[in-house]
């Protein structure tokens, strides 16, 4: 009852939005569930950094590895920097949503140094190389691959 | 189970598979068999893995095609995951750095086709991606690209050496988006950025929401009047500065923030320039607080001045606007004037603004601009109705140049409109905008590429002689000027044609006016005492106003009673500086605390504080004139927009749709809704001071079944818009008129309606509704009362020639200004008879009454909210009222003669009561309620004091409202038929107002105040007289040879007193007064008055006998003294 009565004491708070994202969440979910909201926040905040060392672009993010909790259906084949999805509205606790991830960027597999996604900056064969490291591994690769590395470097932005 | 025996089916795949050739193949065939690919394993809630299936599709479709016309129609067969990790051979699916989980997806049991698709599922997942990163990656590098990027570690710099920084940049150098966040990179996680508008506010926190990645969270947030989405996990929050001012006011607030931001600083308007000085002094109290200041590059010397002894950094960013060509061309006076003429001039004013010039610049444009380069234009006139003027022109013009689509805009348009300004315009076609300068600074169009510069401005002044607000055309300042050329370099090259010469240019005034020149100082100077600030005079203003002002500002705020004498803020001022209103609005809700019904009160008082709901059009649209005719009110038009208002609560209740009801009666419905968060609002505020005392009315168990069921409905509907992409810029409709209802169908939910039915549940609604509901007159008059209350001394009295003239003559005067004009939208203006005396209002002299003033029962005031002067001086939001009642109630200074004959209130309005007793009667009447009024109130207010400095422990209890006879007594007051006349003194009638002298020996026998007892009678050395109660000087006027007259007359009069039965053989004021004290059934009555206080009419006891007057032949129910008073007039008719 008294849980009740909160609901309907409407404040300007209420429309306030302050409580617009667990209120979501109570009203989407049919069963009671023991609230957790500090837990819920951790995994909400970015708290990985994530820097090129090419391009300098810098974020904060979730999650680095293969198998982000928050990917629905999808596993990447290297550890990657992945963001949850900024441009969708989240999805209730306990539930995913397609697409909720970004991957930015990796480690680039020879030389380490962390690389985002830019064609300017990575490529992906089998793995990502930064662009210097795929100038002087392109021989190993099979033609296909290096003439669309080759197209990647006369593409890239000044 | 099932994921083992798929992975074996993978195993096997390679040597079983046909591949696929797309040439005669294709996904699309299999659809339907194919789309449970799409979704996940889970038996019981299957997610779909794309966000949106049919764009997937479409994606398929598109690559299908793709492959096909690269020779690449054999689709390879799949790898395995050890083979994706070898170089050779090559293998297209090697670039994808995505996998499907196996787990989550479903089983394709060996088929080709199924596993083919998934493969195509991933890389349109992959392509996704690239995209998304591509939007983060390109929304980085327009900030990179923004010209105060270049000078982020600048900032950082200066940030560590200095505690004041000021950031100078022109419009675009992305100054209010990217600080703040520079500042949440560099570790500050409170930081406040002020700005001047509420819409910027929302805007901009969306918008730094979006650049840091957390459009659904809340780490940027926004505080406005009505609304604020900041929580506890909030970190840059965008504030109003009115709002951030009444924070900084309470000292608990001081340690909420580690950085401030002010923005638009060189606006200068009245919050932002008191927020400097606030600052300034903040600084001092709180060594850790850093202060940032933000302008474009208008008078930056002057801020850098003012913050020099605190080490201001300076830090002047370059803007980024493409060239603008200038063109001059003033128009040629005469022969443009004559071609109007011709032209057909459909109003009369010669001061009428000539568009000819506009149009020609537009058919230059024309002439030389191929329609085919892409390019608005952003005209700049002074106002509305030159607005009108320019529009009917360019309308006129547009008929043949049909590439031109016109666009009003101003701040009182309704929102829907002005948004229009934002749309595009078809190929070919060129918007055409008339704004007046909202466009200048608050409004930024792109695509402009044409600015046609009037360079006039309308600008409010105040004038503290009058105590008006007069709007006027100015020329603009070179500054504003300025700012207009810039619109048209936004978005390319632009040219910006100024419609006078560069003579003209450069003798306009460098700066705008600043704000704090231009309007009244009350508000702000009453929050800077109750901030604590011991001295106003030494608050640091950037530029401080005038000695005289503050001090006339002063006067007026302990005339008003919220500052003593010593000027230090009252229990009254205090109060008052917490609501967030005017002045007068706010000792409205104060004075009507004590009032039973403040429900009423708070919905007038809300109604009075927000803009006119009624639109322009309201005025202009025959439609909207006959339909709001079923709602006007006799009593004013606060009280049209009452029962408007409560017509449009009436239709909620029913769930009816109210936005075409608005849309019908040319309401902007907006107001409405910002009408009842602000009733609300002060609601919370008197509740919260314990003023008013909070109503509880629960909802029933049934009724709160339904509420929950409507709950959920409508904060579902909330969640879906909140989730929605703002309002997109739309192409613009050719004949976008006739296209208007159309729109209104589109937009489908109308959010503020949901937001309006969260915030009231049934009964909310119904209690709304009532208090919107003045059924009774008993209603209207106590709230008149409650207005003057809070407006005194705003009343005008009407010019003594109205009577024989029409409407336009009907002339009105102030005490400080003369001649002024009803507003001509305003109900009194049209139906001005109301304000007249009619012919049965008149009533005989007595012989000794020789003024020509008419003697009446109905002489009226009309009491104002404020003057405001345009193409007139105007009166804004009038009443009416009964006036010898208003003024003996509300008057600062009443002075009478001894024979209570005549009283001048507030030395300008003269009231005669040649009636003998009537003059007693309603003078002793006023002060008795007067004091019982202001008694009830300032115990309320010291209650509320002494409690609070007392302990928290009774502070829950709220204080109850006394019911008793104030109200229905103060009613008979207003309604007490008593004849008099009124005249408006003149300087020359004002120097021999008073006798000047001291009492003569039959006052000074005075010795007990027989108005008020308790008050100590005192000699007035200024006047002469004695002071008889706090605004009450008896006896100081000098007797006019009618009051001898009348005094000469009543001697042949005895009196009775109606109470006891005392008689007088002459019918001498002054004797009366001496009876008074000793009257025992007025001391007997005075008792009972504190109890339940029916007190008889003085002088004109309503029960007497039955009584023949012979002479006249009529039966009369007379009192004993009344008797006789009939019988002396009755003879003299004869």
């Amino acid at each position: 009852m008294a849980q009740d009565s909160a609901d309907y004491a409407i404040e300007d708070d209420d429309l306030c939005l302050d409580n617009e994202a667990s209120e979501i969440q109570r009203l989407q979910l049919t069963a009671p569930v023991e609230p957790q909201p500090q837990e819920d926040l951790d995994e909400r905040v970015a708290k990985i950094e994530f820097h090129c060392s090419v391009c300098n672009m810098h974020e904060m993010v979730h999650y680095y590895g293969r198998a982000p909790p928050f990917a629905l259906g999808i596993k990447f084949r290297e550890d990657s920097y992945v963001l949850r999805d900024p441009f969708q509205a989240p999805p209730p606790r306990w539930q995913s949503k397609p697409e909720f991830y970004v991957a930015l960027g990796v480690k680039c597999s020879s030389c380490n140094s962390v690389v985002c996604k830019d064609t300017s900056c990575s490529f992906y064969y089998t793995k990502t190389f930064c662009l210097e490291c795929g100038k002087v591994e392109l021989k190993n690769w099979p033609v296909e691959a290096q003439s669309r590395f080759r197209k990647q470097l006369a593409a890239k932005k000044p | 189970m099932s994921y083992r025996s798929g992975k074996t089916s993978r195993k096997r795949h390679d040597s079983t598979r046909q591949p696929l050739n797309l040439v005669d193949f294709s996904f699309l065939d299999h659809k339907s068999a194919l789309s449970r690919h799409l979704f996940t394993k889970s038996t019981r809630h299957p997610v779909s893995l794309v966000e949106n299936a049919s764009d997937f599709w479409q994606f398929v479709n598109k690559y299908e095609s793709m492959l096909r016309n690269m020779g690449q129609s054999v689709l390879p067969s799949l790898l395995n995951d050890s083979e994706h990790k070898q170089l050779q051979p090559y293998h297209k699916s090697k670039h994808l750095p995505l996998q499907l989980d196996e787990e989550q997806v479903k089983d394709c049991e060996g088929d080709e086709l199924q596993a083919q698709f998934q493969q195509l599922v991933l890389i349109y997942l992959d392509f996704k991606q690239k995209e998304k990163f591509n939007r983060i990656k390109k929304l980085r590098e327009a900030q990179k690209a923004l010209p105060i990027a270049r000078f982020k570690q600048d900032l950082r710099a200066s940030l560590e050496e200095s505690r004041v920084l000021i950031v100078a940049g022109d419009t675009g150098c992305g100054k209010s988006t990217q600080v703040p966040q520079y500042l949440y990179e560099f570790g500050y996680r409170s930081i406040a950025c002020t700005q001047p508008r509420r819409l910027a506010c929302v805007s901009l926190s969306k918008r730094v929401a979006h650049e840091l990645l957390d459009d659904y969270g809340s780490k940027v947030g926004f505080q406005i009047r009505f609304e604020r989405n900041r929580t506890q996990h909030t970190h840059i929050l965008f504030i109003t500065e009115g709002l951030l001012l009444r924070q900084l006011a309470m000292a608990e607030n001081l340690e909420q923030y580690d950085v401030l931001i002010l923005d638009e600083i060189h606006e200068r308007n009245l919050f932002g320039d008191f927020l400097l000085g606030v600052t300034k002094c903040l600084l001092r109290a709180k060594p850790q607080l850093k202060l940032i200041l933000m302008s474009a590059t208008i008078n930056v010397e002057l801020f850098h001045g003012y913050f020099k002894e605190e080490g201001a950094r300076l830090l002047q960013v370059p803007g980024r606007l493409f060239p603008i060509k200038l063109k001059y061309m003033p128009p040629p006076a005469l022969e443009l004037k004559a071609g109007q003429a011709t032209a057909g001039s459909k109003r009369e004013k010669s001061s009428r603004l000539d568009p000819a010039p506009f149009i020609q610049v537009l058919s230059l444009i024309d002439q030389q601009y191929p329609t085919t380069e892409r390019g608005d234009v952003l005209i700049f006139v002074s106002g509305v109705n030159e607005i009108d003027v320019v529009c009917d022109a360019v309308r006129e013009y547009a008929k043949e140049q049909t590439h031109w689509l016109l666009l009003p805009l101003h701040s009182g348009l309704a929102l829907a409109e002005q948004d229009k300004v934002f749309d595009y315009a078809p190929d070919g076609m060129r918007k055409c905008i008339v704004s007046t300068n909202i466009a200048e600074t608050s409004l930024t169009v792109d695509g402009v590429r044409f600015v046609i510069d009037s360079g006039k401005v309308k600008e409010m002044s105040y004038d503290a002689s009058c105590k008006g607000q007069r709007l006027k055309e100015f020329w603009v300042s070179k500054s504003s000027a300025e700012q207009r050329k810039g619109r048209a370099g936004r978005t390319g090259p632009g040219v910006c044609f100024r419609l006078y010469t560069q003579q003209q240019f450069d003798a306009f005034e460098a700066y705008p006016l600043p704000e704090i020149y231009r309007v009244p100082l009350d508000t702000m100077l009453l929050q800077m005492v109750s901030m604590g600030l011991p001295d106003v005079r030494a608050f640091p203003f950037i530029e401080a106003p005038d000695a005289e002002r503050i001090e006339q500002t002063i006067l007026s705020l302990k005339q008003h009673c919220a500052l003593s004498v010593e000027e230090k803020i009252t229990p009254l001022g205090s109060s008052l500086a917490h609501l967030p209103v005017e002045l007068s609005i706010g000792k409205m809700l104060l004075m009507g605390c004590v009032f039973p019904e403040l429900e009423q009160l708070l919905t007038l008082a809300a109604m009075l504080s927000v803009q006119n709901p009624l639109t322009t059009r309201a005025f202009t649209d025959q439609r909207c004139e006959r339909e709001r005719q079923q709602y006007e009110s006799d009593q004013g038009d606060l009280f049209t927009l009452m029962r408007a208002f409560h017509e449009w609560l009436q239709l909620k209740l029913s769930r009816e749709s109210t936005r075409k009801w608005c849309q019908k009666l040319g309401i902007e419905e907006q107001r409405f809704y910002e009408l009842c968060k602000l009733r609300q609002q002060f609601q919370r505020i008197l509740e919260s001071c314990r003023m008013a005392t909070p109503k509880n009315e629960q909802l029933d168990s049934k009724e709160r079944a339904r509420r929950h069921g409507e709950l959920r409905q409508l904060k579902a509907l909330k969640r879906r818009q909140r989730y929605e992409q703002p309002r997109q810029r739309k192409l613009l409709k050719r004949q976008f008129h006739e296209a208007e209802q159309q729109d209104e169908e589109e937009l489908g939910e109308d959010m503020r309606d949901v937001d309006f039915r969260l915030r009231h549940d049934h009964r909310q609604l119904t209690l709304l509704a009532r208090s919107a509901h003045l059924s009774s007159h008993r209603d209207v008059v106590l709230l008149k009362l409650l207005l003057v209350s809070g407006f005194y001394p705003q009343l005008a009295i009407a010019d003594e020639f109205n009577y024989c003239k029409g409407a336009s003559q009907q002339f009105f005067h102030t005490q400080l200004k003369p001649f002024l004009s009803l507003h001509p939208n305003s109900h009194f203006a049209k139906d001005f008879e109301l304000l007249k005396l009619a012919e049965s209002d008149l009533q005989e002299k007595p012989f000794y009454y020789t003024p020509k003033q008419p003697l009446s029962e109905r002489h009226q005031l009309l009491c104002y909210q404020s003057l405001l002067e345009t193409a007139k001086p105007y009166l804004m939001n009038c009443i009416r009222l009964p006036a010898a009642q208003t003024l003996l109630l509300f008057g600062y200074a009443i002075d009478t003669n001894v024979g209570l004959s005549r009283i001048v209130c507030d030395g300008w309005l003269g009231l005669d009561f040649p009636q003998p007793g009537s003059g007693l009667q309603l003078l002793s009447k006023a002060i008795e309620l007067r004091r019982r009024w202001s008694s009830r109130l300032y115990d309320k207010l010291n209650e509320l004091n002494n409690s609070s400095k007392d302990s928290s422990s009774v502070a829950a209890a709220p204080l109850p409202v006394r019911s008793d006879s104030l109200w229905s007594d103060l009613l008979d007051f207003m309604s007490l038929d008593v004849a008099y006349s009124i005249k408006r003194l003149l300087p020359a009638d004002q120097k021999t107002l008073y006798t000047r002298s001291p009492p003569t020996y039959r006052l000074a026998s005075l010795t007990s105040n027989p108005f008020a007892a308790d008050f100590p009678l005192s000699v007035n050395e200024e006047k002469g007289g004695l002071n008889v109660s706090e605004h009450v000087v008896y006896g100081c006027l000098a007797e006019l040879p009618w009051t001898l007259a009348m005094e000469t007359a009543l001697q042949a009069q005895p009196w009775q007193c109606p109470r006891c039965d005392y008689e007088l053989e002459q019918f001498d004021v002054l004797d009366q007064l001496l009876h008074r004290p000793q009257c025992k059934a007025q001391q007997r009555a005075r008792v009972s008055n504190d109890r339940e206080a029916t007190v008889a009419p003085t002088s004109s006891s309503r029960s007497g006998s039955d009584h023949y007057c012979e002479s006249c032949g009529r039966h009369l129910k007379l009192s004993k003294v009344d008797i006789l008073r009939h019988r002396v007039s009755c003879t003299k008719k004869k």
